[in-house]
């Protein structure tokens, strides 16, 4: 196919330094735009986004204004979020945020725009990822080491913020596999949990017994990661799901969903500075699929589409592909791993009439 | 170069396996777990464990491992802690979270 793979030969464009703007100018100044920034920089677009959605407006009654909207989405976070959040220290500011709709999902959903980069988040990617590349260093070889939140949350900011404003989330990194088993079993303990395989209560030394090979879980809305995860993009990856646009992952599938964050992963320490070994990549299968998809539509695309929300990449795949409705084949395609399958989907179309006689493929 | 196909076929087969593990996962949140789920919950349990060994790879380990908690998830009636990519789509869905 001649498809080069992005780990291979890296994709040569730029980070889009555009700052698109959008709405209309007023919209940036509101009351209620504003509280809905803070909470996004506090939480993200897709919890700020889950909020909004369960609120319906009974009808006959008048439409609340936005300082009172701001106001119920602030309550509800605050008690949605007493689990740890590594805030950011320095958010840069947004300019607009577009207003909220019935999906979630932009153009309607509550996506900020931030400013561009400041030079110091630019300075943070080279030194967080110098200081990382000290950490394995000092791990040695044979032995993997999670980055840190601070690391991971700078390098992302630094390297997409001028699309979106990353959020940290709740992510707590656990001393080795023999930690996480700890926490597994304290927490299943503690909730008089049944192990479904012994039918027992849960005891010391279940997890570990069960899953040799635990690299993470969640519990209580915190995510816990192995700090000595041979996967050196981990921390990045589970940041960068608190930070996709809601819907992207319906739209695209799973396997495009993963192969993007573990992508762009890979691409935001690779301009830390940090190589991620082909052995050391999850989801190798999906990333090859997305490195494919990189290579037809255009990384921006994908940046803004994983941020964004999905539209934006899937009319881009139908343009290239210069077949209206095509994407579904390759969602398909895609959720199987079916490689070849989806090399063959990234081809475009001739033009109905034209001289080729193609092998049109109807999507 | 034989090695290398099988190592290919093993990564696939694992991610496939894994893949469906989440969609029973989330076929599950999306409802009330039926024994029905609970048996193929523990068929595919069973599938994984016989797929894990020390030497796997980093992505077929994390592939099974993921599995495993999603599995087991549904086993204990959506009671257990679950996988990171669990945990997301839960969050995304608005789906109660396990242990809060």
């Amino acid at each position: 196919m001649g498809q080069e793979h992005a780990d291979d030969e890296r994709q040569q464009e730029q980070l889009s330094p555009s700052r698109q703007t959008r709405g209309g100018p007023g919209k940036s100044e509101s009351a209620g735009t504003a509280g809905l920034l803070a909470l996004q920089r506090q939480a993200g677009n897709r919890a700020v986004a889950s909020v909004l959605s369960v609120q319906r407006h009974a009808e006959g009654k008048e439409l609340p204004d936005k300082s009172e909207l701001v106001s119920s989405v602030s309550s509800d976070l605050a008690q949605a979020t007493d689990a740890p959040v590594a805030a950011r220290s320095s958010a840069p500011a947004e300019t607009t945020v577009s207003p909220v709709g019935s999906q979630g999902e932009s153009p309607s959903g509550p996506e900020t725009v931030p400013a561009a980069v400041s030079v110091e988040e630019r300075r943070a990617v080279i030194e967080q990822g110098g200081e990382y590349k000290r950490q394995l260093n000092a791990a040695g070889p044979g032995h993997g080491r999670a980055m840190s939140l601070a690391g991971a949350q700078a390098i992302l900011q630094g390297v997409y913020g001028d699309v979106h404003t990353i959020v940290a989330g709740s992510i707590q990194i656990l001393n080795g596999r023999a930690a996480l088993w700890a926490k597994y079993d304290e927490v299943c303990i503690a909730a008089h949990l049944t192990n479904p395989t012994t039918r027992q209560p849960w005891a010391a030394g279940d997890s570990q017994r069960r899953d040799p090979g635990l690299e993470g879980f969640a519990w209580g809305g915190v995510v816990y990661v192995n700090a000595e995860t041979p996967l050196v993009t981990a921390t990045a990856h589970e940041m960068l799901h608190n930070n996709t646009a809601a819907g992207f992952r319906a739209a695209v599938g799973e396997a495009i969903n993963e192969g993007c964050t573990e992508f762009l992963a890979k691409r935001a320490l690779y301009d830390a500075g940090v190589n991620t070994p082909a052995e050391a990549t999850a989801y190798p299968t999906q990333v090859d699929i997305v490195n494919r998809l990189v290579s037809f539509v255009g990384v921006d695309k994908v940046i803004s589409a994983y941020f964004g929300g999905a539209n934006t990449f899937i009319s881009a795949y139908e343009t290239a592909r210069n077949l209206t409705g095509s994407w579904g084949a390759l969602k398909t395609a895609a959720d199987s791993l079916n490689v070849a399958t989806v090399a063959s989907l990234l081809v475009r179309q001739p033009d109905a009439g034209g001289a080729g006689s193609g092998g049109g493929h109807g999507g | 170069m034989a090695d290398e196909a099988a190592e290919e076929e093993r990564e696939r087969s694992a991610q496939l396996l894994s893949a469906q593990a989440f969609e029973l996962a989330k076929r599950v949140a999306a409802q009330a777990p039926s024994e029905a789920h609970v048996a193929e919950a523990s068929t595919l349990a069973d599938q994984v464990v016989g797929m894990q060994t020390p030497d796997a790879p980093p992505s077929v380990s994390k592939a099974l491992t993921d599995a495993l908690l999603d599995l087991d998830w549904i086993r204990s009636k959506c009671m257990l802690p679950t996988s990171t990519r669990l945990h997301w789509y839960l969050e995304e869905q608005g789906l109660p979270l396990p242990g809060t």
